[in-house]
Parts: structure tokens; C-alpha cells; sequence
């Protein structure tokens, strides 16, 4: 289950190749631990912000697929991986600092609703 | 997978460098990852080579908040309803899956978790139990040990059941009276296996009063049997302070009784650990007089009121020499009245609770109703000589009969020798002349079981010689009412009439 420009609560990972259009989020939690809580709340603020309508993300509880997360590398929470476009990259923590979310996710400074 | 919480870790945002901390210092390699930790910014570390996740104290009780909300459990409801039963009980439970990990917990022991002391008191749902007890250290660990062992035993199938008393908390923190002051606990943990995997149900109880109400229990008992083997006053007042202070752990204790000639409080008897400050004191004591009304031990005698100077709040005589600032002083007690206190000296003296308040009212009661009995029989026995000592210098001898009025017993008597008297009846001694007395009148009197007074009768001496007695007896009874014979005097009234 993986709703584009939305979130999916404890979904399974995104299946099929992501367009080039679309940044294809992958966001690693764990239940409604505070950091994963405030993980989630800064990225859609982000996405909102400054991906509308460009974005799919999938949201992961390593509670219940904790060999999802193992099997792509992640080893703590909240770990958020930027599957595509190229560069991939990944940010760890609570994605408070939102200049270090942009840079990671290719959105430029300056760029505004 | 297993979930696991390191108990070193994260309390200050800082990788610990023990326990678990060991383990994420080794999978955690990459700068971002260990700034993030230490910026408190992370939930859980997934460990790849263990499959466990190891979730950080705040998300942990995020988790265990919610579920103890129900919010979890909130779209089954048989097993919110389970959940809600087993919050209701006010025993710890939990449940471990094979490996150890606590799946679930009830609302006591999460509650238990947050304000615990010793091995596995910290240890909350997704942490791994059995490596509690496996690292607990000092004054827990062959607890901890024991614990593992007999829970992995459970879990195996070697056994269905295991159970386990043990003291908890730390042993500074319960003072010099550790034995009587530390939290008892008992564990029993059952094998539950099912279609499911196999699962090991933990129920933790505080068993502490249960346990102190035992022991003085016990207490009385041993004070009830001081009694029983007690031969003197003295005796039994040694052997019950002694008892009190060696199940109670108090140093040492003295009874002061009141002196009838001047009314104040008097030592009498006194026990106390075999050291030379306690026994010191104990010396200290003995010439010590006390007001009805003054002093702790003057207040107790007079309001017949247990008082207690609580350890820590007021230095007793004791203190200076021995350190301990306690004492406990209540009252000996025969019905109404009190007839001494008994004071108790010593570290550990706590304020009573409700229990030790009816131990030492029983315990008072008790000795009060054996004292007042000895004292009683000392009386009794006291009156018994008196009364020896005035027939030993009348005149008069003394003899019993049975019930068919044969004698039984003849003590005093100059004219008659044992050997022909007992086991007849007094007009069938061979003695005795016939004529002159009114036998007639006197056995009917028997029959009825009057009294009779200077009945008197003759008899023949050895010499030749009549002699003339007068006798006076009253019939005795048992208990229950029964006649069981005569008992009265004789007395030689000289020579009788020569025939």
C-alpha cells in the first residue's frame, strides 16, 4: 500500500521503480516514539512546503518490518532514505534541522511555496 | 525479534560504554548516526547480527504508555478486557517469551518498573528479563542468578513451575537492621505452552507483610512456649525479652516493675546482645527508678500505652554507647491492669504498624497473665507452709478419707500407727470400743455427707489404757462437683473411763 503524496501508516516498502519526477521517500520508525512522532511531523511540513504534489512517501514501523529496515542497511530510527531521484541519501534523527532535510532531498534553499 | 532496552544508555544523551552501550558503540559506525544519538534524537538501534531492536528509555515508555492506555489493545477487545483484568491485580505480571523478553506487563509491575530498586525492578515490556537477572551484581546477583536459572528450567519444559522468595532493594539503604527491613518478594513463574510458542508467565509479589506478620506470629508462638518451660518469674522474663529482640533485632531489653513499698518503676530482668557497650547498659540500669508518669517508661506505666522513640528522632540512654537511637516500651498487662512495661532499646526500632502494635499487646497480655499466676502460686504456696507450720505445732493430726470413707491419709497422731488405720473406716478400727459413742447418729451424718464436729469416740491402748479422741471432719468435692471424701482433724482428749 503506497499512496502517493501521502502518507502510509505502517505500509509495506514501495514497490516499482519511482519516476524521475517524483522524490520517493522511505521513512523509518518506530510506533509513536516521540522522535519518530517528530520525524514524521517535520517531513510532511517539508513536503508540504516544498514538494506538493511531487512526493510519495512511505512511512515504516521497524516494529512490525523490522527485516524491511535491516535489509536496506538501517540500523537506528528515525531514519529517513531518499530512494530516488539520484543522489539516495539518508538523514538520521528527528529531521528538526530543515536547511539538512532540503540539501539531502535536492530542494533548493530558496525554493518556497 | 526481540526487544531490548540498555538501562546504561541515553539517560543523558550519551553513549554509556557498559552493557548494551557496548553493543551500539559497535553497530553504530557512522558519525551522523552517533551525533544523532547523542543529540537524543533517536528511538531504536536495530542490531543485525541479534535481530533485536533496542528501543531508548523515552520511546520505551511512550510504547508502555500507550498500551497501558489501552490504545493498542483498543481494537480487540478480549484482550483489552485481559488487559484491563490483569492491570486490575495488584501483584506484578508478566509475560517472557522464550528468549526472556518481556512481551507484556500489567499496570503494577510498570509501575513497579518506574520506581524499583534491585535486579529487574527497571526492566520494562520489550526488554529482555533474563538479561537482567543474568547482570545483576553485588547483593543481588546469586538472586539474579537463581532466577535465571529456575525461569530458563520454565522455559525449556523442565519444570512447570518455579517459585522463589528473595529480599529486595539495596542492603546499605535497609541499615544494620537489613534482615527484618528488606522488601520480600516472591516469584512464581509458570510454563505457558499452547498451539503458540512457548511463553513464561512472571507473577512478582510484594509478600513483605505477609512475611513480617509471620514472623511475629512466630513471635508469639516462641512467647507462648517461653512461658510453658518457664519455671520462675525470672525465667520466663529473660527468655521473652530475648525472643522480642532477636525476632525484632533490637539490642537488648528490660522490665521494670513497680515497687509496692514506694510505687516507682523498679529494674527487674533485662536481656541483650553479648557486647560490652549493650551489657554496660544493661548494668547502668539496674539501680534506675522511674515515676509513675515520668519518662518514657513512666508515661507507658501509667497511660498502659505502647510509646516508642523512632530511630533517628530522639537519642535514648542507649545512643551514646552503642549508637542506637530506638527504643520501644510497652505495657505487661494482667486484665485491666498493668503490673510492668517492658523497654526495648536498639537500631532498627521503627514506628509500629498496626500488626506489631496486636503482637506486643499479646505478647504484654501474655506474660502479664503468667506473672499474676506465678505470683498467685507463690501466694498460694506461701499460705500452704503457713498453714503446715501452725498444724505441725497444734496438738491436733489431720487425715483424709475416700469416697467410701476408708483413710486415706493420717498425719500427727500419737494413738494410731498408719499400718492400722488406712484403708478402714473409722468405726471399724479394731480399737475402737463401741459403747459410748453414738456411732449410729454419726454414720448417718456421713451418708448425707454432713459435716461433723467433736464427734467423739473411745478407744483401747496397747497399754491397757482407754483413750479418748474427738475427731471433726467436711466432705470434699472435685471440680465438677463430685464427692470424693472427708478430710479433717483429731485431737487426744486424754483418758477415757475406765470400763
Amino acid at each position: 500500500m503506497t499512496p502517493e503524496n501521502g502518507r502510509s501508516s505502517k505500509a509495506r516498502p514501495p514497490a516499482g521503480p519511482p519516476t524521475t519526477s517524483m522524490v520517493v521517500l522511505c521513512l523509518y520508525v518506530v510506533d509513536q516514539a516521540p522522535n519518530s512522532v517528530q520525524a514524521v511531523a517535520n517531513l510532511e511540513a517539508i513536503c508540504q512546503r516544498h514538494l506538493k504534489g511531487k512526493f510519495k512517501l512511505e512511512i515504516i514501523d521497524v516494529i512490525e518490518f523490522p527485516q524491511h529496515a535491516l535489509d536496506n542497511g538501517v540500523i537506528v530510527t528515525p531514519c529517513l532514505a531518499k530512494l530516488s531521484p539520484s543522489p539516495t541519501a539518508r538523514i538520521i534523527g528527528n529531521l528538526s534541522d530543515t536547511d539538512k532535510v532540503m540539501r539531502a532531498l535536492g530542494i533548493p534553499a530558496a525554493s518556497g511555496p | 525479534m526481540n526487544t531490548v532496552i540498555d538501562p546504561h544508555l541515553h539517560t543523558d544523551g550519551k553513549l554509556a560504554d557498559g552493557g548494551l552501550g557496548k553493543v551500539i558503540l559497535r553497530l553504530v559506525r557512522s558519525r551522523s548516526e552517533r551525533m544523532a544519538i547523542e543529540a537524543g534524537e533517536i528511538d531504536a538501534i536495530l542490531d543485525p547480527e541479534s535481530g533485536s531492536l533496542i528501543l531508548l528509555p523515552e520511546a520505551s515508555r511512550t510504547l508502555s504508555q500507550r498500551r497501558a492506555g489501552g490504545e493498542l489493545a483498543a481494537s480487540n477487545t478480549p484482550e483489552r478486557h485481559a488487559g484491563l483484568a490483569l492491570d486490575a491485580l495488584g501483584i506484578q505480571v508478566g509475560l517472557l517469551d522464550a528468549n526472556g523478553v518481556l512481551l507484556l506487563a500489567n499496570q503494577a509491575w510498570r509501575a513497579g518498573a518506574a520506581g524499583g530498586n534491585g535486579f529487574g525492578a527497571k526492566v520494562c515490556e520489550h526488554a529482555n528479563y533474563l538479561a537482567a537477572c543474568d547482570a545483576a551484581t553485588g547483593d543481588s546477583q546469586v538472586d539474579g542468578a537463581m532466577i535465571a536459572a529456575g525461569i530458563r528450567q520454565v522455559l525449556a519444559g523442565q519444570r512447570d513451575l518455579f517459585r522463589y522468595d528473595h529480599a529486595d532493594g539495596p542492603l546499605a539503604a535497609a541499615g544494620r537492621n537489613a534482615a527484618v527491613d528488606r522488601r520480600r518478594y516472591q516469584l512464581t513463574v509458570t510454563r505457558v505452552a499452547g498451539a503458540g510458542a512457548v511463553r513464561a508467565l512472571l507473577a512478582r509479589e510484594d509478600v513483605s507483610e505477609h512475611k513480617r506478620g509471620e514472623r511475629l506470629l512466630a513471635l508469639e508462638y516462641a512467647v507462648a512456649r517461653c512461658l510453658a518451660d518457664a519455671v520462675t518469674p525470672s525465667e520466663a522474663l529473660t527468655a521473652v525479652i530475648r525472643a522480642v529482640c532477636e525476632s525484632l533485632g533490637w539490642d537488648c531489653g528490660r522490665y521494670f516493675r513497680p515497687d509496692p513499698a514506694t510505687d516507682l518503676l523498679r529494674f527487674d530482668s533485662a536481656w541483650g546482645l553479648p557486647t560490652e557497650a549493650v551489657q554496660q547498659f544493661l548494668q547502668a540500669s539496674r539501680p534506675l527508678l522511674f515515676r509513675p508518669g515520668t519518662g518514657l517508661k513512666g508515661r507507658v506505666y501509667q497511660s498502659g500505652q505502647p510509646h516508642w522513640v523512632v530511630d533517628g528522632f530522639a537519642p535514648t540512654a542507649l545512643a551514646p554507647a552503642t549508637g542506637a537511637e530506638g527504643a520501644f516500651v510497652f505495657p505487661v498487662r494482667s486484665d485491666a491492669q498493668v503490673i510492668g512495661v517492658l523497654a526495648f532499646s536498639g537500631a532498627g526500632i521503627r514506628e509500629p504498624d498496626d500488626r506489631l502494635l496486636q503482637a506486643v499487646r499479646a505478647i504484654g497480655g501474655q506474660l502479664g497473665q503468667f506473672l499474676l499466676r506465678q505470683q498467685a502460686a507463690e501466694t498460694l504456696r506461701r499460705d500452704a507452709a503457713h498453714f503446715r507450720a501452725l498444724t505441725e505445732l497444734s496438738c491436733d493430726w489431720h487425715w483424709q478419707q475416700d469416697r467410701e470413707l476408708r483413710f486415706t491419709h493420717l498425719e500427727g497422731s500419737s494413738a494410731f500407727g498408719s499400718d492400722e488405720v488406712l484403708g478402714k473406716r473409722s468405726w471399724e478400727l479394731p480399737s475402737v470400743i463401741a459403747g459410748g459413742s453414738d456411732w449410729g447418729s454419726h454414720r448417718a451424718q456421713l451418708a448425707v455427707r454432713w459435716s461433723f464436729h467433736h464427734f467423739e469416740f473411745t478407744v483401747a491402748r496397747a497399754d491397757g489404757q482407754r483413750g479418748r479422741f474427738s475427731i471433726s471432719g467436711e466432705p470434699v468435692y472435685d471440680a465438677a462437683g463430685t464427692f470424693t471424701g472427708y478430710r479433717g482433724t483429731g485431737i487426744d482428749l486424754g483418758q477415757g473411763p475406765q470400763r
